[in-house]
């Protein structure tokens, strides 16, 4: 069953303004992890504001669990729980608060809401410090405590955006975890984010997004599949100016297919790494070029990114 | 919608009250202010005698006549508390009566008192007008007297001086004693809107003025906050969480405007009841008044606190802007000192605010007993300003950057 279903959607800020987000058209799927992966500002944000009925579509349409978010705002909000990037909390009050209120404002009260602000604060670890203020928590503590107040009311799809954004690799690991576990119980899952290795371990499906385009979207193995079976050379120059012009000296080497720079990084789509190296080490001397460090990478999003954009994923 | 407008609420309360210091700021620091802007403007508690807090006035006299003494009698009677010292202080009003003061009275001579003042412009003024009116009905008594007797002396009436003085005495006796009871009075009426209440007062008295004055600044702080919560809202992202919740956008923005309202209708029941029962200030004969005008004034304020948060940006901006506007309006409005001591152009600008309307509402209630009826205009006009400013407000509302 199609649980979210976005047709040619625009959104543009201004009327002569660029399109934040450009005929964007996907599928969420009950009981996926779809993942969202494009750098900072590539319009991630901006299509999990239009699914959850925060800001109107220029152009284009979408339904979520059946409603269209234009005419059903209000059937389309039962139907999510929404994980905001920012730590939208309230800190001068505790945890269990926090959870109370927000509860309330989804429609739940009483001793079911009770219960889930029990079972929420257990699950995200937090019971012993439910009833602390949460000015005094830990950054990680309090992206537990966004999260799991975007779960309460347990609906069909959640909307994480960016989520772990900003924390530790513990509270990294266990919103992880916990978003697979979730998964797992039948809850669907639009994640986005800009790290590469979270979307290739919680996801589905992935789309890549780049410049408010939706430039591919497949599996991971379907998406590996764009750039065939080439592998990612990288060096990092000590010289930071030095890694245009060694690009451009590598050009006519044997099974490359894209090189790329930012600054003293260099960034090659090989065939065979290995194979290439030694002629990349020569250009590299031959311009007096010393290489501080070298690293070769299988095919990865990375590389599907830098295939279909030319640039790296945090350029 | 009920059950989510209560939970903002609730929330908006705990979060007020989060940090313990909230309450010095919305209850403790109000009356403290009130004692403190009540003693300066005259009176502590409705429980005192006014007598204790009428001007004082000490007399050094050289004269042992009647007609000195009449003439201190007379300044009590003014509204002056008299002492007579054989010196008189330096910090304080004093007045010298010279030697022979009743003897050249008696004589038809003109006598001159000294009245030695202060650097206090409305004391000053309220005593030198004492004086001069006490000095004014002993002359004017005086004159009657000498009349009398030079009438009674060409009559034949009286031949030795002796007569002549006992006669004066006698005439000077019963004029005094009939300008107790003067045959010319005067009324005094207000305007219909207010009747005259049990206690004749013309204005509020000190304690009332600070009561309604300070009631009006920190209330108006509080209900102003309606800026800085929507910012805050704003700023920290809750807003736009609150956005995607299925409440929808014309609940989520009357639970924050209702939210503050209730604050302010608190804080104000607090310093209603404050005042009533530490400063003994009594709100009005009909409860129902007081409430409407709080009500009124708590919506017209609400709203303006909505319209400023459509103008300010950061949380810092909000907070200036809310206590320099509360401080300015309580200014201007006639909260830290009655309008009928500024000039006509002042009181002018103050008439389009709703301080200067929430403080007449109060000082009507306070001084003058108003009715429901009587405050209704004062309560249409500030109903009017909160229709005015949500309007403006909601049409200017960001709800997120």
């Amino acid at each position: 069953m199609c649980l979210v279903q976005a047709r040619n959607l625009i959104k543009r800020y201004t009327a002569d303004g660029p399109n934040a987000v450009d005929d964007v058209s996907f599928e969420i799927y009950d009981g996926e992890i779809f993942s969202l992966l494009g750098p900072n500002g590539a319009g991630k944000t901006t299509i999990i504001s239009m699914l959850s009925t925060l800001l109107k579509p220029t152009g284009g349409t979408a339904t979520v669990n059946g409603h269209d978010i234009r005419t059903q705002a209000m059937a389309v909000r039962r139907s999510i729980g929404v994980v905001p990037q920012e730590l939208a909390l309230y800190a001068e009050l505790s945890a269990a608060e926090n959870l109370r209120f927000w509860g309330e404002m989804r429609g739940l009260g009483g001793a079911a809401l009770g219960g889930e602000i029990k079972e929420k604060l257990a699950l995200m670890d937090l019971t012993e410090r439910a009833r602390d203020r949460v000015e005094t928590f830990s950054g990680g503590m309090k992206r537990r405590l966004n999260l799991a107040i975007g779960l309460l009311g347990n609906p069909p799809l959640i909307m994480l955006d960016e989520p772990t954004v900003a924390i530790d690799p513990q509270s990294r690991r266990y919103i992880l975890d916990y978003v697979k576990a979730l998964n797992q119980k039948g809850t669907s899952i639009l994640y986005t984010t800009h790290y590469m290795e979270e979307a290739q371990e919680l996801s589905h499906r992935i789309g890549i997004i780049d410049h408010g385009k939706l430039i591919t979207l497949g599996t991971l193995q379907e998406l590996k599949q764009l750039v065939g079976e080439h592998e990612m050379l990288k060096l990092q120059l000590y010289q930071s100016e030095g890694g245009q012009t060694l690009t451009e000296a590598v050009g006519e080497i044997k099974g490359l297919h894209r090189a790329s720079a930012n600054d003293g990084e260099v960034t090659l789509n090989v065939d065979a790494a290995e194979e290439a190296l030694p002629e990349v080490l020569s250009k590299a001397s031959e311009l007096g070029l010393s290489i501080r460090n070298i690293e070769i990478r299988e095919p990865n999003l990375e590389t599907v990114f830098l295939h279909l954009t030319g640039r790296a994923l945090r350029d | 919608m009920i059950t989510v407008l209560l939970a903002m609420i609730r929330n908006e309360f705990r979060r007020e009250f989060a940090h313990p210091i909230s309450v010095v700021f919305f209850l403790l620091l109000p009356l403290l202010f009130t004692a403190a802007v009540g003693a300066g403007l005259g009176d502590v508690s409705g429980d005192e005698s006014p007598e204790e807090y009428r001007a004082q006035l000490y007399v050094k006299t050289g004269d042992e006549g009647a007609l000195a003494d009449a003439f201190l009698q007379a300044l009590r009677e003014v509204n002056l508390t008299v002492h007579v010292a054989p010196t008189l202080p330096e910090d304080t009003f004093g007045l010298e009566i010279p030697a022979g003061f009743s003897t050249r009275l008696q004589s038809g001579e003109p006598v001159t008192v000294t009245l030695h003042t202060l650097p206090v412009e409305s004391a000053s003024q309220a005593v030198e007008q004492y004086v001069r009116a006490a000095a004014g009905r002993l002359g004017g008594i005086a004159q009657i007297a000498d009349l009398g007797s030079a009438h009674a002396e060409g009559l034949r009436v009286v031949t030795t001086p002796e007569e002549q003085r006992a006669f004066y005495e006698e005439v000077f006796a019963r004029t005094l004693e009939a300008s107790q009871d003067p045959p010319a009075v005067v009324e005094v009426r207000w305007p219909d809107a207010v009747k005259a209440a049990d206690a004749p007062a013309a204005m509020a008295s000190g304690t009332e003025q600070a009561s309604a004055g300070q009631l009006v600044t920190w209330v108006q702080i509080t209900l102003l906050g309606a800026a800085e919560v929507l910012v805050d809202e704003r700023l920290r992202g809750t807003m736009k969480r609150l956005l995607v919740t299925p409440a929808g956008r014309a609940t989520i923005l009357s639970g924050k405007l209702l939210a503050r309202l209730m604050l302010g209708l608190v804080q104000m029941t607090l310093l209603l009841g404050g005042g009533a029962l530490i400063f003994g200030v009594r709100w009005g004969e009909q409860p129902l008044a007081t409430a409407l005008v709080s009500v009124a004034f708590a919506l017209a304020t609400v709203g303006l606190g909505m319209l400023v948060a459509t103008f300010v940006r950061t949380r810092g901006q909000a907070s200036s802007v809310v206590v320099g506007m509360a401080m300015a309006l309580a200014a201007l409005g006639g909260a830290w000192y009655p309008l009928e001591v500024t000039p006509p152009l002042y009181r002018q600008i103050a008439s389009v605010l709703p301080s200067t309307w929430a403080m007449r509402a109060y000082t009507d209630l306070l001084a003058r007993g108003a009715t429901v009826a009587d405050v209704l205009p004062s309560v249409a006009v500030l109903l009017g300003f909160g229709v005015l400013f949500t309007v403006v407000g909601i049409w200017r509302f960001q709800w997120y950057e």
